[in-house]
C-alpha cells in the first residue's frame, strides 16, 4: 500500500544530542493529503522528528527527501524547502511586536511569495473563516490562547505550504480552548492538507488521523492505521503505553 | 596615627611623593599639638629642571629650594604633584601653603595669589618643526599655535596671536608640533630644550616669544609665610647659594641632554647649600621676627562678596561665558554624532556575534569584532582617543571635533554590541524558529524578528549608555578640542578660581543628563505600559 512517490520521505533518521541518542534510525513516509498523527510516551523523540523534518535540528544521520529531492543534500535550499513545509508550535511563537496581519503577511511579502496587496486579502480571508478577522489590527499579547494558536495556523497556511507539521499544539492551551483549535486542524485535515502532527489528545487522534506512529525510545515501535493501532495493538509498549493515557 | 606619623618622619628625606601621601593619611587624623604643621608644597611635576620625577620621587630648584624653606621654618615638607591648571587654584584656596611650580609671574596671576620675590628668569619659546617657514615670533600671527593649557605661553598666545591649541602638558604641545597638528607650540624654555634633544625634527626659534620672571605662590592672605620665604631667597642669593642651586640643576640637565641617562634619574645632591643656609645666624634671627610680627593669616572678606566677585570674573569679564556655551555645544555634538556611530558599529557588532552563535557561520568575523570588543572595553577611553588623535590620524590634518566623534563612537560602539548582544540572546528561540520556519533565512529573521523586539528592550540602556557617553567626552580635552570641561579649565587657567568654573560645567552636565534621564524614564514608563 505504499505510495510511489511519498511528500516527504524519512529513512535512518539519527539524531544525537551529545552522547545521547534521541532518534536512533527512524523510517518514515508521509503522503501528500494524509493526516500523520505522531504519539508515543514522552521523552521519546517525538518533537525531535518533527524538528528534523523541518530542518530545525539537522540530523546526524539518514536522508530526508521532499518529493524526491534530497534535503539535506548540501547545497539545498533549506529556506525554500521550509516555504512548503510549516510549522505549528506549541507555545504559537506568533511575533509579538506585530500586529496579527503582519503576523500572517510578514513571510509571504518578504519572501515575495506574495504582493503586500495580495498576501492582506489572503490574510483576511482566512482569519475570516475562522473567524478572527475583527482582530487582524490586534497584537498578539491582546489575544487568548486558542486565538493564538489559530492564528499561528493561519501564519503557517499563508505560505501556502504543502505540509505543516504540529507540535502539541493544543498541550500549553486552557481546557476550554483546546476545542477550537482541534476544530480548526480536523477543517484543515478534511480538506486535504498535509499534517504531522504531535498530541497527547488520543481521542482526537483516534478521530482525526489516517495513520499512527508510535516513537518510543527513538525508533518507530508501531505504525498503522487508527482502527487497528488503538483497538488491537500488538506491541505491548503501545499496550502499555495506551492503557496509562486512556 | 602615631604610627603613621612616626612613618611620616622616617621617609621625610627620602621618599617625598610617598611621603606626601602617608603625609595626606597622617595628616587627616592628626591633632594639632603634635609638632608643626608640615609645609604643604605642590607642583606639576613633569617640567624639568624646575620640577620632576626622579626615583623615589619628586626632585628640581623649586622642591630643593622648598626643602631648604622647610628645614629653615623647622616644618616637615609634603609634597603633592597635580595638574598645572589646579596648581594656582589649589594654593589660593589654601589646600596647599606653597605653589612652586615654575610659576611665572603675571598681572592675572597676581589677582589670585600673592607672590613671592622671582627666584628664576626664563623664557618661553617656540618650538616649530625642522623646515618650518616660521622663523621669528612675529610670523606666529595667524598661524595654528599649541600651548600647555593655563600655562604663561597659553596666556601670552591668548593675547598676542589669538586663541591657541591647549594641551594637557608640554608633551603633547610638542608632539602636535612635530605631528602638524599645529605649526608651533609656545613652552617654556628649558622643558623645551629637553624635549627638542631628544626628538629629531624639532627646533627652538632663537629669538624668545616672551621673557618671564619665575616666582613662588602663596594664599594672598598669607604675607607671613611669603614675607619668610622672601627672606630666605634674600640671604641665599646674598651668599650665592641660590645661584649655586640652579646651577647644580642646570648641569644636571646639560648632561643629560649630553647622553647621560641617569643625571635627571636620581635626586641631585643640595645638602651642603641646605646645611650652608640653615647655618645663617642672620636668617635665622629674621625669620624669628617676621614670625612674630606677622598674623599666621589675614581675615577674608564676606563669602558673598568673594562669591560675587568670583562669578563676575569667571563668567562676564572678557565674556568667558562664551566658553561655557561653545563647549557645551561642542560637547552634545560629539555626544550625539558619536553615539550615531556607536549604534550604526554597535548593531553591526551585535549581528555579527549573535549569528555566529545561532548558525556558527562568520567565524572570521565573529573573531575579528571579539578582537574589537576586547581592545576597546579593555583599554581607557582617553588612550584611544590620543592613539586615534596622535598615531592613527596623526599626520593628518583631520578636524579634532572629527577624530572626536570617531573615538568616541568607536568607543561607545563596543558597549552598545554587548548591549544589542544581550538582546538578542535574551529574546525567545521560538521567535527565531518560527521565522525560520515560515522560510524566512537568518538575516531576515534577526532584521524583522528578533532586532525590533530586542531594540525594544534594550532602549533604556542605550539611553543609559548615551549618557555614560555624554560624560565620557569630557576627556575631549586630551586632544585641545574645546569641550565643556576643557571649556571649564580654560576659564580656570585665565581666573585661577578653583571651584566656580568647576561647580558651573558640573551644574550643565547634571541639567542634561537629569533632564535626558527623566525623557528616558517616561520612555521606559511608556514602553512597559504598552506591554
Ligand atoms: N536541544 C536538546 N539538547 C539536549 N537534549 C535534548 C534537546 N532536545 C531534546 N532533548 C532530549 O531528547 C529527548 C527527546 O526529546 P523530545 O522533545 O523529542 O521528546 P518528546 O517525545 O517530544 O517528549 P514530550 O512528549 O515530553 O514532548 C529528551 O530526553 C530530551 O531531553
Ligand atoms: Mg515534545
Amino acid at each position: 500500500m505504499a505510495d510511489p512517490q511519498p511528500l516527504i520521505q524519512v529513512r535512518g533518521l539519527v539524531k544525537r544530542f551529545g552522547p545521547r541518542t534521541v532518534l536512533d534510525g527512524i523510517d518514515a513516509d508521509i503522503r501528500p493529503g494524509e493526516a500523520l498523527f505522531v504519539i508515543g510516551p514522552s521523552g521519546g523523540g517525538k518533537s525531535t522528528f518533527l524538528r528534523c523534518l523541518n530542518l530545525l535540528e539537522r540530523p546526524d544521520a539518514g536522508t530526508i527527501r521532499f518529493r524526491g529531492h534530497d534535503v539535506l543534500a548540501r547545497g539545498a535550499d533549506v529556506n525554500r524547502y521550509r516555504r512548503h513545509v510549516g510549522m505549528v508550535f506549541q507555545h504559537f511563537n506568533l511575533f509579538p511586536h506585530l500586529t496579527v496581519l503582519r503576523n500572517i503577511t510578514l513571510a509571504p511579502t518578504l519572501t515575495r511569495r506574495l504582493t503586500p496587496r495580495r498576501a492582506a486579502a489572503k490574510a483576511l480571508t482566512l482569519l475570516r473563516r475562522i473567524g478572527l478577522a475583527d482582530k487582524a489590527r490586534a497584537y498578539p499579547p491582546q489575544l487568548s490562547g486558542g486565538q493564538k494558536q489559530r492564528i499561528a495556523i493561519v501564519r503557517a497556511l499563508a505560505m501556502g505550504p504543502d505540509a505543516i507539521l504540529f507540535d502539541e499544539p493544543t498541550s500549553a492551551l486552557d481546557p476550554e480552548m483546546v476545542g477550537e483549535v482541534l476544530a480548526l486542524m480536523k477543517e484543515l485535515a478534511h480538506g486535504g492538507l498535509t499534517m504531522v502532527v504531535v498530541t497527547h489528545e488520543i481521542a482526537f487522534a483516534r478521530e482525526v488521523a489516517d495513520r499512527i506512529l508510535f516513537i518510543d525510545g527513538g525508533r518507530v515501535a508501531a505504525e498503522g492505521p487508527p482502527s487497528a493501532f488503538f483497538d488491537n495493538p500488538a506491541n505491548p509498549r503501545v499496550r502499555d503505553f495506551l492503557s496509562k493515557v486512556l | 596615627m602615631g604610627v603613621s606619623r612616626g612613618l611620616f618622619a622616617g621617609l621625610r628625606g627620602g621618599l617625598p611623593a610617598l611621603a606626601a601621601l602617608l603625609g595626606l593619611v597622617a595628616f587627616a587624623g592628626c591633632g594639632r599639638d603634635e609638632g608643626p604643621a608640615p609645609l604643604r608644597v605642590i607642583c606639576e611635576a613633569t617640567f624639568p629642571p624646575y620640577e620632576y620625577r626622579v626615583r623615589g620621587g619628586i626632585d628640581g630648584i623649586d622642591p630643593a629650594l622648598c626643602a631648604i624653606v622647610a628645614d629653615c621654618l623647622g616644618r616637615p615638607l609634603e609634597t603633592q604633584d597635580m595638574a598645572f591648571d589646579a596648581v594656582i587654584p589649589a594654593v589660593a584656596t589654601g589646600k596647599a601653603d606653597i605653589a612652586a611650580s615654575g610659576l611665572t609671574v603675571t598681572p592675572e596671576r597676581a589677582r589670585q595669589v600673592r607672590f613671592s620675590q622671582p627666584y628664576m628668569e626664563a623664557a618661553q619659546v617656540a618650538v616649530v618643526p625642522l623646515g618650518s617657514p616660521i622663523r621669528a615670533p612675529a610670523d606666529l600671527h595667524g598661524r595654528r599655535v599649541g600651548v600647555q593649557s593655563g600655562s604663561t605661553g597659553d596666556l601670552f598666545v591668548t593675547k598676542t596671536y589669538g586663541e591657541p591649541e591647549r594641551f594637557q602638558n608640554v608633551i603633547f604641545a610638542a608632539t602636535a608640533a612635530l605631528t602638524g597638528k599645529v605649526e608651533a607650540s609656545v613652552v617654556d624654555r628649558q622643558p623645551a630644550e629637553v624635549l627638542v634633544s631628544r626628538t629629531p625634527g624639532l627646533r627652538i626659534l632663537p629669538e624668545p616669544v616672551t621673557r618671564e620672571t619665575y616666582a613662588f605662590a602663596f594664599a594672598k592672605g598669607n604675607a607671613r609665610l611669603c614675607a619668610q620665604v622672601d627672606a630666605i631667597l634674600a640671604a641665599m642669593r646674598r651668599t650665592g647659594a641660590l645661584d649655586a642651586l640652579i646651577r647644580r640643576y642646570l648641569d644636571a640637565m646639560a648632561r643629560q641632554r649630553d647622553g647621560d641617562e641617569a643625571a635627571l634619574r636620581d635626586p641631585v645632591d643640595t645638602a651642603d647649600i641646605r646645611a650652608q643656609v640653615l647655618a645663617d645666624p642672620g636668617l635665622r634671627a629674621e625669620l624669628a621676627r617676621l614670625e612674630a610680627a606677622l598674623p599666621a593669616a589675614e581675615a577674608r572678606p564676606p563669602w558673598w562678596r568673594r562669591l560675587a566677585e568670583t562669578a563676575r570674573l569667571n563668567f562676564l569679564d572678557g565674556q568667558r561665558w562664551r566658553y561655557l556655551l561653545d563647549g557645551f555645544l561642542v560637547t552634545l555634538g560629539v555626544a550625539a554624532l558619536a553615539s550615531l556611530l556607536g549604534l550604526l558599529i554597535g548593531f553591526a557588532v551585535a549581528a555579527v556575534r549573535a549569528t555566529h552563535a545561532l548558525t556558527g557561520r562568520l567565524r572570521a568575523a565573529d573573531a575579528l569584532c571579539r578582537v574589537y570588543l576586547t581592545v576597546i572595553r579593555g583599554t581607557p577611553v582617553v588612550v584611544q582617543l590620543l592613539i586615534i588623535y596622535f598615531v592613527i590620524f596623526g599626520s593628518q590634518d583631520v578636524s579634532k571635533f572629527l577624530v572626536a566623534v570617531v573615538a568616541f563612537g568607536l568607543n561607545s560602539g563596543a558597549y552598545v554590541a554587548e548591549i544589542v548582544r544581550g538582546g538578542i540572546l535574551a529574546i525567545d528561540r521560538g521567535q527565531t524558529e518560527a521565522g525560520r520556519s515560515l522560510g524566512l533565512g537568518h538575516a531576515r529573521t534577526l532584521l524583522w524578528v528578533v532586532m525590533p523586539q530586542a531594540l525594544r528592550n534594550v532602549l533604556p540602556a542605550l539611553g543609559n549608555e548615551f549618557i555614560v557617553l555624554l560624560k565620557e567626552t569630557s576627556v575631549a580635552g586630551y586632544i585641545a578640542l574645546m569641550d565643556l570641561t576643557k571649556a571649564g579649565d580654560i576659564i580656570r587657567s585665565q581666573t585661577y578660581t578653583a571651584f566656580m568654573p568647576l561647580l558651573a560645567v558640573a551644574a550643565i552636565y547634571l541639567a542634561v543628563v537629569s533632564l535626558f534621564a527623566w525623557l528616558l524614564g517616561k520612555l521606559e514608563r511608556r514602553l512597559k505600559r504598552d506591554g
